[in-house]
């Protein structure tokens, strides 16, 4: 099945010129070279992508180019799905397929800053097409300091925060493929697993998991790990590449 | 160089207009508009009034220096919640529309906000996309975008070179720096900014700083020449890179009495310091 999501050509065109035009941040970190090689496919869901710097970062790390489309047909060791939102039937379907037949598949929710509605739609398709519970998003700043205590003498110019106390960052620790810190996205998605494993949580909270689906894995993360990838996080870099190699 | 101050300073209860004529008594050139921050000009306001606000400069003797605003620290360029994000260049879009209107070719944007939940790294991306998206509208506003340095206030972009940098990457002639010589107190020294950035120099805003010596040993905003900024050097450096742009006071220290009177002190402050006689 050939199939391709809503290719509005100037969209796409768009998106294309968007992602040449990106210039990964040049820290010159060890190992933060583009990987090369890796038969993996990065999908873009173009409006569906809800945080394009996700994109951007897998692009960079893994050096591939997106796809805006989704050959079942085709043969790759991984698919991955930065930062969605909504998903069409199709897509699901088509990466049903490709879990069927020994695809693995990197499904990365980019729920966290969804509407009510819209995220209401994006747990009914995980719970549809994948067999994933999740609930709602999850402010992991939420009472805490997050600012500022330096604005505080520039109140009428900076109005706003009266910060308590810095409090830790909560972090999302991955415990597979490999053990990785990172940073988290201001909001999670927890996950429940009805079959499979937890691989990442942050604190006792779940918020990755990993699922065996007939020849094919799927792995679910609940917090987005693009933006740390383009940020060269060098914990989120090499979780990533031992996915990738796998 | 021309001398401006913030329409921001208008005492409180006051209109436009009787800001307006004391701006021009004091002996301004000029007024900075700051966009969300007083009554008369707000996102919402339309074009026809913002052309009306200009109408009202032009018949007090003035013109508008530049439009700034204080919108990004709660809407920041470099929120992770791409709904904010979009907030924030609308904001910038808007400042560079009213800038036409207004008849300036420069705006204050605030880049960028490190926060502990915010790290710095994709701050800087994120500030990087915002102005490589803003910097064509610009261009063909033909209005320079000055990024404000607020060191110590969005832990970003600390020093000169970082700054440099950063504009590097941004890689337009319509993005710039918008210096700020009180802004960077604990952080360096002003004198070495306005060397380094030159002609990159989108407009400055003076004040002076107190380091270390408020209670509790904070750093505090004070009226030009009571503080540790180095005038003279100061000086010296803005002839060395020929600046003859405009000088806007912006004196985060008010008085709390005679409020008027700062803006005839703060003049007679900008004039000694445009004479070198320091």
């Amino acid at each position: 099945m050939n199939i391709s999501r809503r290719i509005f050509l100037g969209g796409v065109t768009g998106c294309a010129a968007t992602l040449w035009s990106f210039d990964p941040i040049g820290l010159d970190m060890p190992g933060s070279e583009p990987e090369r090689g890796i038969d993996c496919v990065l999908l873009d869901l173009n409006s569906d992508c809800i945080l394009r710097e996700s994109l951007q970062g897998y692009q960079a790390t893994l050096n591939l180019f997106p796809e805006a489309t989704l050959n079942s047909r085709r043969r790759c060791r991984l698919a991955i799905v930065p930062a969605f939102g909504a998903m069409d039937s199709a897509i699901a379907w088509t990466l049903s397929n490709l879990l069927q037949s020994g695809t693995d598949v990197l499904l990365e929710s980019g729920a966290g800053f969804l509407s009510a509605e819209e995220f209401s739609a994006h747990q009914k398709m995980l719970d549809r097409y994948f067999d994933i519970a999740v609930g709602a998003p999850v402010d992991l700043w939420a009472g805490k300091s997050a600012d500022d205590v330096p604005l505080r003498h520039r109140a009428g110019r900076h109005p706003g925060s009266s910060p308590d106390s810095y409090a830790s960052i909560p972090y999302v620790n991955y415990f597979w493929p490999r053990e990785a810190k990172v940073r988290d996205f201001s909001r999670v998605i927890p996950v429940t697993a009805r079959a499979g494993d937890v691989i990442g949580k942050v604190g006792a909270l779940p918020v990755a998991l990993k699922r065996r689906m007939a020849k094919g894995n799927l792995i679910f993360l609940g917090s987005p790990l693009g933006p740390s990838l383009r940020a060269g996080d060098s914990e989120a870099l090499s979780w990533l590449r031992m996915v990738a190699r796998l | 160089m021309k001398k401006s101050i913030g329409d921001n300073m208008i005492p409180k209860r006051w209109s436009f207009e009787r800001g307006l004529e004391l701006v021009k008594k004091a002996g301004y050139d000029g007024i900075e508009l700051w966009l969300g921050d007083v009554p008369w000009f707000q996102m919402e306001t339309t074009d026809a009034a913002v052309g009306e606000l200009r109408r009202k400069v032009e018949d007090a003797g003035l013109v508008v220096s530049n439009v700034s605003t204080g919108l990004h620290w709660k809407t920041p360029l470099s929120a992770r919640d791409p709904n904010v994000r979009s907030r924030a260049i609308r904001i910038v879009e808007r400042q560079l529309e009213t800038a036409q209107i207004l008849g300036c070719d420069a705006v204050l944007v605030v880049a960028g906000l490190v926060t502990q939940e915010v790290p710095y790294n994709e701050v800087y991306q994120r500030c990087l996309d915002a102005m490589k998206q803003l910097a064509p509208l610009a261009a063909k506003a033909k209005v320079k975008i000055g990024c404000e340095n607020c060191n110590s206030e969005q832990r970003f972009l600390l020093t000169p070179r970082e700054f440099w940098t950063f504009l590097n990457d941004v890689d337009s002639p319509f993005v710039g720096i918008h210096l700020d010589v009180g802004n960077i107190h604990d952080t360096g020294f002003a004198e070495q900014w306005i060397e380094m950035h030159g002609p990159r120099i989108t407009r400055i805003h003076l004040k002076d700083v107190m380091k270390k010596r408020g209670r509790c040993c904070d750093t505090v905003y004070t009226s030009l020449f009571i503080g540790d900024n180095n005038w003279p050097a100061i000086r010296a450096a803005l002839t060395k890179v020929r600046y003859d742009g405009w000088l806007i006071a912006e004196m985060e220290a008010r008085y709390r009495y005679a409020q008027d009177q700062q803006f005839y002190d703060t003049a007679a402050d900008m004039d000694r310091l445009i004479s070198g006689n320091l």
